[in-house]
């Protein structure tokens, strides 16, 4: 791995921007917090894109419980009555979060000169624990949107 | 006038996000046709619908947001394309605009963000 630049990330600041950013300024949800991480979400869901590039390497996750997934599906469709009953909008919503999440992160280490490319995203029920080991940075976040636990993880290793 | 737009997304809840920020975008906006990969798009256009402006993702199955630009001018289209994409290095910007692209909005955007970039795009081509 060719590691040529160093990349100089307040992580906790560029989560909680992203985060605030995507829920917040698009959706017009109430984000408070952050708090520490490690919040009990149980039925949960957890969205996960992949950021990679040559010089940082980092997964990405978001995660709550089903019951606050729906509100947040709700509140990007328009509404609990553009859900219906087709419980995979809800899933594909939060994959589509993690999407934009992703977008917002990439965007601010791209402002570094940082080159990174970002998967598709993928949700899965449960909580995801994404690994890690010790050359690898840890942050999680924990937020109140719209009065719902929501949990966000970046797992990610970076030149230095 | 009722401008038509035309979404290109593999993401249906996207593909909605779109429509619901189009209608809160303050612009008169008329029938909003959905494909969800350039191929399908493609179909849309040479069926000859009034498009007056797409909305194109980058990354999809098919044939990417890329694609679907190119070949669109290759066959004479000239209706505005704004990319809506996660994408936003200069490169991928470039690359967009050598193929004939408009406008880049990057995701997450707002309802105003997205009406102000139709709206450029619309009156200047």
């Amino acid at each position: 791995m060719q590691m040529t630049a160093d990349v100089h990330l307040d992580v906790s600041q560029v989560l909680e921007e992203a985060l605030r950013e995507v829920l917040n300024m698009m959706f017009g949800l109430p984000v408070e917090g952050p708090g520490a991480g490690g919040a009990d979400l149980a039925d949960s869901l957890t969205g996960s894109i992949g950021l990679t590039g040559p010089e940082f390497q980092g997964l990405l996750q978001i995660r709550c419980s089903m019951d606050a997934a729906r509100g947040l599906a709700a509140a990007m469709l328009g509404g609990e009555e553009m859900l219906g009953d087709d419980a995979s909008l809800i899933q594909d919503s939060l994959g589509e979060l993690a999407n934009m999440l992703g977008g917002a992160v990439k965007q601010r280490i791209d402002q570094t000169g940082v080159r990174i490319e970002i998967s598709l995203p993928s949700v899965v029920q449960g909580e995801l624990q994404a690994q890690s080991d010790e050359e690898m940075e840890r942050t999680e976040l924990d937020f109140l949107v719209d009065g719902h636990p929501v949990g966000t993880t970046l797992v990610h290793h970076s030149a230095r | 006038m009722s401008l038509d737009v035309l979404l290109i997304d593999d993401s249906s809840v996207m593909r909605k996000v779109l429509t619901r920020a189009l209608r809160q975008g303050g612009l008169d906006i008329g029938e909003i046709a959905e494909a969800g990969d350039g191929m399908e798009a493609m179909e849309v256009l040479d069926q000859g619908k009034g498009i007056d402006v797409i909305l194109c993702d980058w990354n999809m199955p098919n044939m990417n947001g890329l694609d679907f630009v190119t070949q669109a001018r290759a066959k004479g289209y000239e209706i505005p394309i704004v990319m809506v994409t996660t994408e936003s290095g200069d490169e991928r910007i470039q690359q967009a605009t050598e193929a004939g692209a408009n406008g880049f909005i990057h995701k997450p955007f707002t309802p105003d963000r997205l009406a102000e970039a139709l709206s450029e795009h619309v009156c200047t081509v």
